[in-house]
C-alpha cells in the first residue's frame, strides 16, 4: 500500500518534472532575443483545408524570403502554423498558444470568417495586430483597429463587376443566379444589383436556388426567356461549372460572368472549352507581367510544386504587409505596429494596398478572361482596375 | 408557350432518370419487400465506372456503359448476398437498418479512394441542341435521356409480362412460398431482380452523369432519396408506377421552380407526396391488398 503510494507521488512528481521542462523551453525560445515569434491561424484539415493550406503556404514561402534577406529588425522570424479546423473554438485554442506559449509580436490569420471573427473579438483585450489574409465577412475588423484584411469585401467585388459588365461589356441587361443560403452568393447578388442599376443598367431575372441543388435548368429556361446580354454567377467553380454546362446545352448565349469563387472553373467543366468568353474577378492573375507577380508565381510553384492560388496570394501579401509595417515602426511594440499598418503604402502580388479607418484594403481587382488561344484554353489576365476610385 | 414547352422537357428528362433510379427501389421491394437505400450509390459507384473507363482507359461511351451495366449488376447481387440474404427472415427493420450501413460503407470507401473532391465527367460527344419552333430549343442530351429512359422501361415491362424470369419474378412477389412450391428458385429469382435493378440504375447513373457532369462520393444521395419518393408516389412495388411517379415527380419539381417559386420545389414535391399518400396510401398505382385473417 505504502509503496504503491511512493510509486503515484513519483510518477506524478516526473510528469510534473516533464512539463515543467516543456514549459521552459517554450519560454526560452520566445525570451531569445535573436528570434521574433510571428503566428499564423489556419485550416490545414477538414473541408476548408485547402483555402488554409494555400494560405498558410503563402504566408511560409514570405517569410522564408524574408529570413534569408536578414530577417526582420535583424531577427529572424519563427514562423509557426496552427490548425484550427475551421472551427471557432480550435482557432482560440490556438491563438492561446500563439499569445501565452509563444509570445507572439503579431498574428496572420485566421483565414476563414467565423474564426477569423471570434479571435478578433478574442484578442481585443491584447491589442495585438493581426491581418486575416482571406476572412471576407464585414465584422470581421469593425470597431477593431489592431485587425486587418488583406481581401477586398464582396460589396467592393460586386461594383467592379457591375462597373465592367457597363463599361467593358457594354451589357445592358443582367440576369442573376445565385444560391440562396450562402451569405457570400447572396452579398454579391444584392451589390451587384444595386450597383449595376446604379449604373444604368437593368437586372431582368434574378433568381435563387439551394445549397445542394444540381439541376439549374428550370431558372435557366426562365432566364433564357428574357435574352439578357450577361449572366452573373455568384458561386464557386463546382456549381459554376455545372450551370454553365446547362446554360450553353439550353442555348443561353448571354456572356457569362462571375467573381473569385469561380477559381478552378476550369477543372470543374467537362471541356473547359464550354468556358471560352467567360470573365471573372479576381485577387490576381498569374500571368500577370507585373515582375512581382511573376517572382512569386516563380518561388511558390518551384517551393511548393503548384502553381499559387489566390488563397497563397492574399497570404503572401498579409505576410508581408505585417513585416514591411514592423520593419517600418523599427520595433515590435504593438501600438507602434499597428500604427504603420495603419499608413501603410504596400505594393504586393494582388496590387498597391492602403487601409481605410476600418482596417478594409483598398486595392485594385482583377479581371480575368478565360479564352482559347492555340488551341488551349486558359484564364488571362483582361483588365486590372488599380484601385476603388478608379471605377467611381 | 415556348417556355411551357421548353419547362415540360426540363421536367421529363429529369423525371425519366428518376424513373429509372425508381424502378430499382420498386422491383427490390416488390420481391422482398426491402427498402434498399443502397440503391442510390449504385448510381454513384456506376458514375465513377463510366468516368474511370472513359477518362483513364480511353473506352468508347458505349462499351463502357455495358460495362458499368455488368458491373453494377454484379454490385447489386454482392450485395444482396452478403448484406441481405442473411437477413431475409429477420425483422424488416433490421434488413432497412443494413441497407443504411451498406449505403454508408459504400459513400466512406468511395472518399477514401476518390477523395469528396467532385470530378468532371467526359463530355458525351452529342452537345448542342435543336430549335423545337420559335425560341423554343431542347438539349440534345434531354432528348437521349427521355428516349433511352423509356426504351428501358418498356424493355423491362416487356421482360416481366413475358419471359418465363419475369413470370418468376411475379410470382414470387405474390407469394415467395407458394412460389417455391410450384419449382421457382426463389434465391436466383431474387438475384436477378437486384441484377436487373442495378443494371437500370447503372443506365440511369451515365444519363445522369451526363447532364451533370461531375462525380462525387455522395452524389446517389439526393438521387435515391428523390427515386424512392418516386416509388412511393406511384405505388411501391408496382414497375408503372415507378415510371409515373418519377416522371411526376420531375415535371412537377420543374414547375414549381418555373411558375411558383425556385425555392420552394421541395416542399410542393412532398406536399404532394403526402396528400396522394392521405388519400390512396398505396401509391397512385398501388394495390390495397386487404389482410385476410
Amino acid at each position: 500500500m505504502k509503496r504503491n503510494f511512493m510509486r503515484v507521488c513519483l510518477t506524478v512528481l516526473a510528469l510534473s518534472l516533464v512539463f515543467v521542462f516543456a514549459g521552459c523551453n517554450d519560454a526560452g525560445a520566445s525570451g531569445d532575443s535573436d528570434v521574433m515569434n510571428i503566428g499564423m491561424i489556419a485550416p490545414l484539415t477538414g473541408g476548408t483545408a485547402m483555402f488554409g493550406v494555400a494560405a498558410s503556404d503563402g504566408a511560409t514561402l514570405a517569410f522564408e524570403q524574408i529570413n534569408a534577406a536578414g530577417g526582420l529588425l535583424d531577427q529572424q522570424v519563427n514562423f509557426r502554423v496552427y490548425d484550427d479546423e475551421n472551427s471557432t473554438p480550435m482557432a482560440l485554442q490556438a491563438y492561446e498558444r500563439h499569445v501565452y506559449n509563444n509570445n507572439v509580436v503579431a498574428i496572420v490569420g485566421p483565414v476563414t470568417s467565423g474564426p477569423a471573427n471570434a479571435v478578433a473579438g478574442a484578442a481585443q483585450a491584447h491589442g495585438l495586430p493581426m491581418i486575416s489574409p482571406t476572412a471576407t465577412a464585414e465584422a470581421v475588423t469593425r470597431g477593431r483597429d489592431f485587425m486587418f484584411r488583406a481581401c477586398f469585401l464582396d460589396a467592393l467585388q460586386a461594383r467592379a463587376i457591375a462597373y465592367f459588365a457597363i463599361n467593358h461589356l457594354e451589357a445592358e441587361t443582367a440576369s442573376i443566379l445565385y444560391n440562396v443560403g450562402m451569405d457570400y452568393s447572396r452579398g454579391l447578388q444584392e451589390n451587384f444589383t444595386r450597383y449595376f442599376e446604379a449604373m444604368g443598367g437593368t437586372v431582368i431575372h434574378s433568381l435563387a436556388f439551394s445549397t445542394g441543388d444540381i439541376d439549374f435548368r428550370s431558372q435557366l429556361t426562365t432566364i433564357s426567356s428574357g435574352n439578357p446580354d450577361i449572366l452573373f454567377l455568384p458561386e464557386y467553380f463546382s456549381n459554376v461549372g455545372l450551370q454553365i454546362v446547362q446554360a450553353r446545352d439550353l442555348g443561353i448565349s448571354a456572356t457569362l460572368i462571375g467573381g473569385d469563387g469561380w477559381e478552378g472553373v476550369l477543372d470543374a467543366v467537362p471541356d473547359p472549352a464550354i468556358l471560352d468568353g467567360t470573365f471573372f474577378s479576381a485577387h490576381f492573375a498569374p500571368d500577370d507581367p507585373d515582375p512581382i507577380v511573376q517572382n512569386f508565381v516563380r518561388s511558390y510553384t518551384e517551393r511548393f510544386d503548384i502553381a499559387p492560388s489566390s488563397f497563397a496570394a492574399l497570404g503572401f501579401d498579409a505576410a508581408n504587409i505585417l513585416a514591411q509595417a514592423i520593419e517600418t515602426a523599427g520595433t515590435t511594440e504593438r501600438g507602434a505596429v499597428i500604427n504603420a499598418m495603419q499608413n501603410i503604402d504596400f505594393y504586393g502580388v494582388t496590387g498597391n494596398i492602403t487601409f481605410d479607418e476600418h482596417g478594409n484594403p483598398i486595392k485594385p481587382i482583377v479581371v480575368v478572361a478565360i479564352s482559347t488561344q492555340g488551341g488551349e484554353t486558359a484564364a488571362r489576365l483582361y483588365h486590372r482596375f488599380e484601385a476603388e476610385y478608379s471605377f467611381e | 408557350m415556348e417556355m411551357f414547352v421548353m419547362q415540360l422537357i426540363n421536367g421529363l428528362s429529369i423525371g425519366s432518370i428518376y424513373a429509372l433510379v425508381a424502378l430499382g427501389y420498386t422491383m427490390v421491394y416488390g420481391i422482398v419487400k426491402l427498402i434498399n437505400f443502397a440503391h442510390g450509390e449504385i448510381i454513384m459507384v456506376g458514375s465513377f465506372m463510366i468516368l474511370l473507363l472513359v477518362r483513364y482507359a480511353g473506352l468508347p461511351f458505349i462499351p463502357a456503359i455495358l460495362i458499368a451495366m455488368v458491373g453494377c449488376a454484379l454490385l447489386g447481387v454482392l450485395m444482396e448476398k452478403i448484406a441481405y440474404k442473411p437477413l431475409r427472415n429477420a425483422s424488416r427493420l433490421s434488413a432497412l437498418i443494413t441497407a443504411i450501413g451498406v449505403s454508408l460503407f459504400l459513400q466512406n470507401l468511395f472518399m477514401t479512394i476518390f477523395s469528396p473532391n467532385p470530378r468532371p465527367f467526359p463530355a458525351v460527344p452529342i452537345q448542342g441542341y435543336v430549335r423545337l419552333f420559335g425560341n423554343a430549343t431542347v438539349s440534345n442530351l434531354a432528348i437521349v435521356t427521355i428516349v433511352v429512359s423509356l426504351a428501358m422501361m418498356g424493355l423491362l415491362q416487356l421482360f416481366v409480362k413475358k419471359t418465363r424470369m419475369g413470370k418468376a419474378m411475379r410470382a414470387v412477389s405474390e407469394d415467395a412460398g407458394a412460389a417455391s412450391l410450384m419449382g421457382v428458385n426463389v434465391n436466383s429469382t431474387i438475384a436477378v431482380t437486384f441484377a436487373i435493378g442495378s443494371a437500370l440504375a447503372a443506365v440511369g447513373s451515365f444519363l445522369f452523369a451526363s447532364t451533370f457532369p461531375q462525380v462525387q462520393p455522395f452524389m446517389g444521395l439526393d438521387m435515391g432519396l428523390k427515386a424512392f419518393v418516386a416509388a412511393v408516389l406511384g405505388g411501391i412495388g408496382v414497375i408503372p408506377g415507378a415510371m409515373l411517379g418519377g416522371l411526376m415527380l420531375g415535371v412537377i419539381e420543374v414547375m414549381t421552380r418555373a411558375y411558383i417559386s425556385t425555392q420552394w420545389s421541395d416542399a410542393v414535391v412532398f406536399s404532394i407526396l403526402i396528400i396522394v399518400l392521405l388519400l390512396k396510401p398505396s401509391g397512385l398505382l398501388g394495390k390495397s391488398v386487404g389482410e385476410k385473417v
